[in-house]
């Protein structure tokens, strides 16, 4: 990039349009907004404290109704309580502090409540070996008790301020450092999560192998992550988490899966070329980049009439519901997000393009991309880059149809 | 305000919240407007930008300056409205209408708007290019800032702006060689 400033920087500090646009109206306008919201909020506030006071009278009457009806019976059977405790010959006194014989076991995840796990001797030296001591017993828990609103809104941390985050493996006691530059994809799912569009309907009871550690200067806090459903665990119910951050951790836990080799290459198309290139000035036919006669829409209707092979469901913060990412024909299609994927060399473009074939053929068919990175040429339709290949070793590996969006 | 006063705080008050909308309302449409080039998008845009800054202040830490917060929230912010089904469909029929009855139907209605003829250079380029060309001219946002702010990595945003410059001195060049 050149150094030198065009003439034409110093016009675009000034406002791009003849009349104010913003205005005291406009502002006037936000601030009813606000105040409407505000309103909201306390009708809902006062609603879930009288539901909560009628809740409280109705079992304290329940209770009392209970304790006068059985008053004898209770009697007998506190005295018979106080008698085991005190007086029973080779009963066992809780210590003071300590549970009762039917305590509940402290949660094991929330900040200083877990206990150290007592020394077995029968444990084998392979157990202590490979089992590393689990360095999320002292992070804090997110626990997110709202039914509605952006997850950005309401984490006990600013994910601005997080410095790494890694994948903690409670079942084999390993830790994986996310690379900083994949960090974003964590960040940008808990950031646009919605509470109340990607809550988990019926959600696994027990409690995942995986967490997400966010670190951060001075704490670090822990997401649980169940691998199986693509969700999160913010203590009040599990929450999807977006398709990027499936195929990210697919592609840290079982490397040479599938979606996580289409993660690897979805990443490796990310890095810039070294000369940046990049041409919209001629577009090519779009009818050439139809995929076996089908532009994105059609493929979309198409998919939506097959069998899949496996669905894993995510939540897209664009389009705000829960979808899949889904794999058809024993893996040769996979669709995500706005994104269709063919990695079989069944499906061409009209002029033959396809899995397989060089970057010259391609030239020769297809001409110049639009846009170009390290290892995928994009070609435009419209104002949009739609058609995708990537290459592996100078061979298309695998095209890609994208909404134009 | 100082900037530090909005890195401390936990909740805005009515006053804060203006003071908020004065100093940096105008910007904040205006990004709104060159990512979407929609009048009304950038309204709904910049209502909701302040909404969800009054709800989140306390979120933040001022790891950036607060103008620099304002505008990431609203460039997402508009992303997500460019990319509504709604949105997309709106535009589509728009576009085609515009094809259909003259070309430069658009490109008119603007022109009469715009306080620059240069502005019109800049909403022809493709949204990528545009939302880092504005961050870092008109905004003067650090490559770093806009990396940030778009969750790419440095490299990429240079890329684009050196793309965007190209493309801008390739367009005006054009235009002044039309006067």
């Amino acid at each position: 990039m050149s150094d030198k400033t065009p003439d034409w920087y110093q016009k675009l500090k000034g406002e791009p349009l003849v009349e104010k646009t913003f205005t005291v109206d406009s502002i006037r306008r936000i601030e009813q907004k606000r105040a409407e919201w505000e309103k909201r909020g306390k009708a809902r506030t006062n609603h879930i404290r009288r539901v909560f006071v009628m809740c409280a009278a109705s079992i304290l009457l329940v209770l009392l109704l209970g304790i006068s009806l059985e008053h004898d019976r209770l009697g007998k059977w506190v005295s018979d309580i106080g008698s085991t405790w005190s007086t029973e010959p080779g009963s066992i006194t809780p210590p003071a502090g300590k549970p009762g014989p039917d305590a509940v076991p402290p949660d094991t995840i929330g900040p200083d409540t877990a206990e150290p796990e007592p020394f077995d001797p029968d444990q084998t030296e392979t157990d202590n070996q490979t089992q590393k001591p689990d360095p999320t017993q002292t992070d804090g828990r997110v626990h997110v008790k709202r039914m509605d609103g952006l997850l950005m809104e309401y984490l006990p941390f600013n994910t601005e301020e997080v410095q790494s985050i890694s994948l903690w493996n409670n079942r084999i006691g390993e830790e994986i450092i996310i690379p900083d530059e994949r960090e974003y994809v964590i960040t940008q799912a808990l950031n646009w999560l919605d509470i109340a569009k990607a809550r988990v309907e019926e959600a696994a009871g027990s409690e995942p192998d995986l967490k997400l550690r966010f670190h951060l200067k001075n704490h670090v806090y822990a997401i649980p992550y169940n691998p199986d459903n693509n969700a999160l665990d913010l203590g009040g119910g599990q929450y999807y988490a977006d398709d990027r951050t499936l195929l990210l951790i697919k592609s840290l836990m079982d490397p040479n899966s599938r979606l996580a080799v289409l993660d690897q290459t979805l990443e490796q198309a990310r890095v810039p070329a070294e000369d940046g290139s990049s041409d919209e000035s001629k577009l090519p036919d779009w009818e050439k980049l139809k995929i076996d006669g089908k532009d994105y829409n059609s493929w979309e209707m198409e998919l939506k009439g097959m069998a899949f092979d496996s669905e894993t469901l995510y939540y897209d913060s664009v389009i705000e519901r829960v979808d899949g990412v889904r794999e058809y024909g024993q893996g040769r299609i996979i669709q995500l997000s706005r994104l269709i994927v063919f990695l079989n060399s069944d499906y061409k473009t009209t002029d033959g393009v396809g899995v397989g074939l060089s970057e010259e053929e391609v030239l020769q068919l297809l001409g110049m991309p639009n846009h170009r990175t390290q290892t995928c040429w994009s070609y435009a339709t419209g104002d949009y880059l739609t058609f995708h290949l990537y290459f592996e070793a100078g061979f298309v590996k695998m095209m890609a149809l994208s909404q134009p969006a | 305000m100082e900037e530090a006063y909005w890195k401390y705080l936990e909740h805005m008050d009515s006053e804060s919240f203006r003071q908020l909308m004065v100093t940096y309302g105008q910007d904040v449409w205006n990004l709104a407007f060159l990512m979407t080039k929609r009048h009304h998008l950038a309204d709904d845009i910049t209502q909701d930008v302040f909404l969800r800054a009054y709800k989140a202040i306390g979120t933040f830490r001022g790891a950036s300056s607060i103008r620099t917060w304002l505008l990431s929230i609203t460039r997402n912010i508009s992303i997500n409205y460019l990319r509504t089904a709604f949105v997309r469909k709106v535009m589509l029929t728009e576009r085609l209408s515009v094809r259909e009855t003259s070309p430069s139907a658009e490109k008119v209605v603007l022109a009469h708007a715009l306080s620059d003829e240069i502005w019109e250079a800049v909403l022809r380029l493709p949204l990528k290019l545009r939302e880092v060309l504005v961050l870092h001219v008109k905004y003067e946002m650090t490559t770093k800032e806009i990396a940030d702010a778009l969750r790419i990595s440095e490299g990429t945003v240079k890329s684009r702006l050196a793309r965007a410059r190209r493309k801008m001195s390739i367009s005006w060049k054009e235009s002044a060689a039309y006067e």
